[in-house]
């Protein structure tokens, strides 16, 4: 099982300003993803650098949802998680964008990525324009839709 | 004759400053002649290029059916008919290099933690001949 050597807890409140070196700051973008990939060191598929085009490439992060769903070595449903497992990433969206055999989620706009840890979930509120952390119940109800379900990916390698 | 020679010196300075100058203005005027209309119809009569042969745009149609750039922008378009929240466009025209221009059209739409911006971003010349080849797909979320 891997374990966070990470102190998640240090960006709470922390703007995207402050974790970008690459000049990729609009509040008017999503930064979910962006936010988790420059924690975790996610350094796949389109990079923040590309939208900026400045920066420095060896610090250029993933900004995309559906690309790092893809990369998680397991995905499931957020009810099927083992209750062992303390740290993981948190996806929520329709339950119609997602495939969980085929690891597919659609790139539908409204789709969400945030960090599991010790029983909390941390993530970009692109609306605050900050670092927040919620519980999953909470988490659950970041967009409005009966479908509306949350996932849970282990760890990309 | 060293002051004959300073004298020429001057003047070779003098007329290469004045046609840098003339270059710098032309250039300036190069680089206002596309409009932001232009972009946009210039993406339009693009919107076959596929996916596939894009860089970038590997999954970024909101429907896996998705083939083109054409079908990708309208799936995000689409999301502008709600009339909650804002709903823009930005267009960027940037230059190049030599008459060529890198233009960037984005959709955006915000209505609380629905907060996005997909779109292309490719190169095209002064008389809006577009590089098939140079699309990217752009935007996070």
């Amino acid at each position: 099982m891997t374990t966070c050597k990470i102190n998640v807890k240090q960006y709470l409140g922390m703007n995207i300003s402050s974790l970008c070196s690459n000049s990729y700051h609009k509040s008017s973008d999503n930064h979910c993803a962006h936010f988790v990939s420059h924690v975790l060191g996610f350094r796949f598929g389109f990079k923040c650098r590309g939208m900026s085009g400045k920066g420095n490439k060896d610090d250029s992060a993933s900004i995309r949802v559906h690309e790092v769903f893809s990369k998680c070595q397991k995905v499931g449903k957020w009810t099927s998680k083992s209750s062992a497992t303390k740290f993981c990433l948190a996806f929520v969206t329709s339950s119609s964008n997602v495939n969980i055999k085929s690891k597919v989620m659609r790139n539908h706009p409204r789709k969400h990525i945030g960090i599991f840890l010790n029983g909390n979930i941390y993530h970009y509120s692109n609306s605050k324009n900050k670092v927040v952390k919620q519980t999953p119940a909470a988490y659950a109800n970041h967009y409005s839709g009966n479908d509306v379900t949350v996932y849970y990916g282990t760890m990309p390698k | 004759m060293t002051k004959k020679y300073n004298y020429l010196l001057l003047a070779s300075l003098f007329v290469i400053t004045c046609l840098l100058i003339v270059q710098n203005n032309i250039a300036a005027k190069e680089e206002t002649s596309l409009h932001k209309k232009d972009i946009l119809k210039a993406l339009f009569k693009n919107q076959d290029v596929l996916l596939k042969k894009s860089s970038h745009c590997n999954g970024v149609g909101t429907e896996e059916s998705d083939l083109t750039i054409g079908d990708y922008l309208s799936g995000f378009w689409a999301f502008h008919g709600n009339k909650n929240g804002k709903n823009w466009i930005e267009v960027e025209i940037i230059k190049s290099s030599n008459s060529i221009y890198l233009a960037k059209v984005l959709l955006y739409r915000k209505d609380q933690e629905e907060n996005w911006g997909w779109g292309v971003s490719f190169k095209l010349d002064n008389k809006t001949r577009v590089q098939r080849d140079s699309f990217t797909c752009i935007g996070s979320g």
